[in-house]
């Protein structure tokens, strides 16, 4: 106060005049603006704070709206980040379902989605068969589990019916179960991974396989090829050979394959695809 | 709801006036709750029903302005947390001679 009185003795009036505008003026108001972006576009406690702050009297709003950077900060910015993985969750799934449905006549493993989408189809069959492949060493894959189906071209014009309808819901369980995979090689999904290094899921373009019940279903019996980093892991005991040559996509070869080998070079062609981002 | 000082406040504060409109800010003042704590509980009575929100868009050159109502679940609820609150030895000063919560009770 004595300085503002001081202040007013040098003539400096229009000094106090700035700083009095400045702080009780233009403060609050941009400050609020910042804190309110916290909150989602769709928040009804934005456009709450905003009357409220209409109404709250000029020099006690610098205060009022320093309160409120508690409310944002526990409920606005929580709220904003659970939105934002939704999305993202979702999109992956979406995602992930439209690269399914390009190719309906490959082989086929059921997702969580499409199980999850088409639960009373008798042509999906989760759990007939488990089959393990390989397991993963010191970063490299050795042995995985695959779970495979076939995909009728029925199935696919019913997911994609169906699958507007519950994909979002799905990929919120999805986040609330940290299950993040598995939409993977096209046709096939691995799982029990959960030992490969992240690094090596990328290098891979796996995704993390969080169960490690992961289940088959099969009518007929295929042999699934999938090479990572130069490796091909060959699963046997099935009829049809079916390859995964990184490109993100199956093809059934001429030749059926017997035998269990690792190491035997697979199909090179095809483009690497990583069908799941960020991981 | 937990039975804690600021739900008893807040409590009172709507119980004070049961049919009218509630304001946050005011109520912040009512209650002497901090706005960072009277949010989350009426967003909770909100969630459960005992409240019912709308906007007041009367002023003009304002922005809309929220308000609450109880609903007939949430004064019977609320009425309930008041008379618990009568009883626990912690909210005892809510019910003093002269506070909100003796008028309340009064009336």
């Amino acid at each position: 106060m004595t300085a503002a009185v001081a202040l007013a003795a040098q003539r400096h009036w229009w000094a106090i005049l700035l700083i009095v505008v400045g702080v009780f003026c233009v403060l609050p108001g941009f400050a609020l603006r910042l804190m309110l972006l916290a909150y989602p576009d769709d928040d009804p406690r934005k456009a709450e704070l905003r009357g409220a702050f209409a109404r709250t009297p000029i020099f006690r709003r610098l205060f009022w709206v320093f309160a409120q950077l508690e409310l944002c900060c526990f409920e606005g910015l929580p709220t904003r980040i659970s939105q934002r993985r939704d999305r993202r969750t979702e999109a992956m799934a979406r995602d992930a379902l439209d690269d399914r449905a390009e190719e309906p006549e490959e082989a086929f493993v059921p997702l969580m989605e499409e199980l999850w989408l088409n639960p009373d189809s008798s042509e999906i069959d989760a759990v007939a068969t488990t089959e393990t492949v390989a397991i993963i060493v010191a970063g490299k894959p050795e042995q995985m589990t695959v779970k495979q189906a076939q995909r009728y071209r029925e199935n696919v014009r019913e997911l994609e019916e169906g699958y507007e309808n519950r994909v979002r819901e799905l990929a919120h369980e999805r986040q609330q179960s940290g299950l993040l995979v598995t939409p993977v090689f096209g046709g096939v999904s691995l799982s029990g991974v959960s030992n490969l290094s992240a690094s090596a899921k990328a290098a891979n373009g796996l995704a993390v396989a969080a169960d490690a019940n992961v289940t088959a279903m099969t009518s007929d019996v295929w042999n699934i090829s999938y090479r990572a980093s130069g490796t091909t892991m060959t699963l046997d005991n099935f009829s049809g050979v079916w390859r995964w040559d990184q490109a993100a996509n199956f093809s059934k070869s001429e030749q059926p394959s017997r035998g269990h080998s690792l190491g035997r070079p697979g199909p090179a062609s095809g483009e690497r695809r990583h069908i799941l981002p960020g991981h | 709801m937990r039975q804690t000082n600021a739900s008893v406040q807040v409590a009172i504060a709507l119980m004070a006036d049961p049919s009218g409109q509630h304001y946050g800010y005011e109520m912040t003042k009512a209650a002497g709750v901090r706005s960072g704590v009277i949010y989350p509980i009426l967003k909770r009575m909100l969630d459960d029903g005992w409240l019912e929100d709308g906007w007041d868009g009367s002023a003009r050159g304002k922005p809309p302005r929220r308000y609450y109502t109880l609903t007939d679940e949430g004064i019977a609820a609320l009425g309930g947390i008041i008379a618990r609150a009568r009883t626990d030895a912690r909210f005892k000063a809510y019910f003093a001679p002269g506070a909100a919560g003796a008028r309340l009770v009064t009336a």
